[in-house]
């Protein structure tokens, strides 16, 4: 008896058939063995679905159909379901780069929307994406995604992120601008973009109420040295070396409470503005391979300086001999690679603390150096011997 | 009772407690009320004819079985089981999670697994659809692609550049 065929049931079964391939089920009626390959892609969502997220997708690999079914959002919230589902867990989190872009999002939406902390832990070892639906993780605090070697540009997605106090980039391979976004994000406390190949303009900053640590070394940036943040007196630490950073503006004075500078492999080639002497609070100055000139009168105004790095720039005079006792606490002072400097008194005998003298030694040769036992490395040809070049460690009285 | 003809006109008649395991046919007596007037066509369900009166389904794992006969002897089996309560993420199901009788009951060929995942697709009965497909995940979890492959027929039809970039985005489960 062939099924009936009243009009009123072939609606019935065409409106309620959920699924199956018309085109095939002649086959299957002709006694064709089904395998998994004749499984409409929406089952094979449901097959793979049971397979935990951290296995299933080398499956991708099988063939076409399971690759398109693995990546669909369907499957992304089928196959979630199987992970244990009490508070989102670092485990989550971690997984959540590797994942496919949709199956990412859905993550976002369904698993991790209360997540706080996304840490990369150094699992990634491949090359990932921006995961650009970060964006969905608007609890987050922390967002650390260092050495994953992120390639492209930075999503410019930090204004839906605003309760972000730390961010971790570096060691990526990033290119493009500083997204303008970051200037949201008023509790960031750390910025760490370093080690990229990020270029152009920094963005404004000065909404970055909270930000202490700022680091941005070695990429490619253009355009003056930052220095205007939301509240000035916050940042400690700015680490800006290694970019072609071609000016310190004179507003560097802002940063009053900064302790480590470092704005070394910069092409500044100017002299240094007096402003920066009015950073009180500095302990560790980097500034070599600047191109910098001039002097370093009024230094002396560093009394927490410990450790004065200005090696391989023009300077032509150096710190003023009645600076140098104001400076108590200095440890280290390089200023090899400046040969162009006038000859002068060196007197390190009121300096408790001072261990370290890097210099040229025609400079020295020329000066009048004083101090007790400093370990001094000196550089370039002597009179005496001529290995040029060579480092030496040099007990002086 | 509710009769159910299968693709190839095989008439079945079940007690409508069985019957409306399945959501399309819960679905079909409710719009169409009285379903004692005329059988309910499933077009899509090979009933096949080998076993016809086979009441010992399972034990038989080489022949073709008769679908919609299989399906009605599951849904017979689970007719007193509760309604299936939400997944909930409290208690996530896992592959592994297969009831004894299930297993016997779904342990027959590729072919006729495959014929049950469609049926229990088409006639939208989840708990058969759900236990079917951990069946196949079963067999693949633990596989390589390569076993994978072979067990179930699948034909690579990657380029070996774009199966190399897949396997370069998966590096990180591929040895897992």
């Amino acid at each position: 008896m062939a099924p009936t065929s009243t009009s009123e049931n072939a609606t019935i079964q065409t409106s309620v058939a959920p699924t199956g391939r018309p085109d095939s089920q002649e086959n299957r009626t002709m006694q064709i063995t089904p395998d998994i390959n004749s499984l409409p892609i929406e089952l094979i969502s449901c097959v793979f679905r049971w397979i935990p997220v951290q296995h299933v997708f080398k499956f991708r690999r099988l063939c076409r159909t399971v690759n398109d079914s693995l990546l669909t959002t369907q499957f992304a919230l089928l196959n979630m379901q199987l992970r244990s589902t009490h508070s989102p867990h670092q485990s989550d989190a971690s997984m959540w780069l590797l994942v496919p872009e949709k199956y990412q999002a859905a993550m976002a939406r369904e698993k991790l929307s209360q997540l706080e902390i996304l840490d990369s832990c150094g699992l990634v070892k491949t090359a990932i994406p921006f995961p650009k639906s970060v964006v969905l993780l608007s609890k987050l605090t922390t967002l650390n995604l260092s050495r994953c070697a992120l390639p492209g540009v930075i999503s410019d997605v930090f204004g839906a992120l605003s309760n972000l106090t730390k961010v971790f980039l570096s060691n990526n391979q990033l290119v493009g601008g500083v997204p303008a976004s970051f200037n949201c994000l008023s509790s960031l406390y750390i910025l760490d973009l370093s080690k990229n190949r990020l270029t152009g303009h920094l963005p404004d900053f000065s909404d970055l109420n909270a930000l202490k640590y700022l680091l941005l070394s070695e990429n490619q940036l253009t355009g003056p040295i930052p220095t205007r943040f939301g509240s000035p007196g916050i940042l400690q630490l700015m680490d800006v070396g290694r970019n072609l950073f071609s000016s310190i503006p004179a507003t560097i004075s802002n940063l009053v409470n900064v302790s480590y500078l470092n704005i070394s492999y910069n092409p500044i080639s100017s002299p240094i503005p007096k402003e920066l002497w009015s950073l009180i609070n500095l302990v560790n100055l980097e500034m070599c391979h600047c191109g910098l000139t001039g002097s370093l009168t009024g230094i002396g105004a560093l009394s927490r300086l410990e450790e004065l790095d200005a090696c391989f720039n023009d300077l032509t005079e150096g710190i003023p001999p009645n600076e140098i006792p104001q400076m108590r606490r200095l440890k280290s002072l390089h200023l090899i690679g400046n040969p162009r400097l006038s000859r002068q008194a060196w007197d390190f005998g009121g300096l408790e603390n001072f261990e370290y003298l890097c210099m040229d030694r025609a400079v020295l040769e020329s000066s009048t150096l004083c101090g007790a036992f400093i370990p001094c490395e000196l550089h370039g040809e002597s009179e005496e011997s001529q290995d040029s070049d060579a480092d030496e460690i040099n007990t002086l009285r | 009772m509710v009769r159910i003809t299968s693709s190839d006109s095989q008439e079945f008649s079940v007690s409508q407690d069985i019957a409306c395991q399945s959501q399309l046919i819960k679905n079909m007596i409710e719009d169409v009320g009285d379903a004692d007037e005329q059988p309910i066509p499933l077009p899509n369900v090979a009933g096949a004819i080998l076993q016809k009166g086979g009441s010992c389904f399972p034990s038989i794992s080489n022949a073709p079985k008769l679908t919609l006969f299989a399906v009605i002897e599951y849904a017979t089996m689970h007719k007193d089981d509760p309604p299936s309560a939400p997944e909930t993420d409290a208690k996530p199901s896992t592959s592994e999670d297969i009831e004894d009788r299930d297993k016997q009951f779904l342990n027959v060929d590729q072919g006729t697994l495959f014929e049950i995942i469609l049926a229990a697709n088409y006639l939208d009965m989840k708990s058969l659809l759900d236990v079917g497909c951990k069946t196949v995940a079963n067999m693949i979890k633990g596989k390589t692609v390569e076993e994978v492959r072979a067990l179930f027929n699948i034909v690579n039809d990657f380029t070996p550049e774009e199966e190399e970039q897949i396997r370069k985005e998966n590096e990180w489960c591929e040895d897992r």
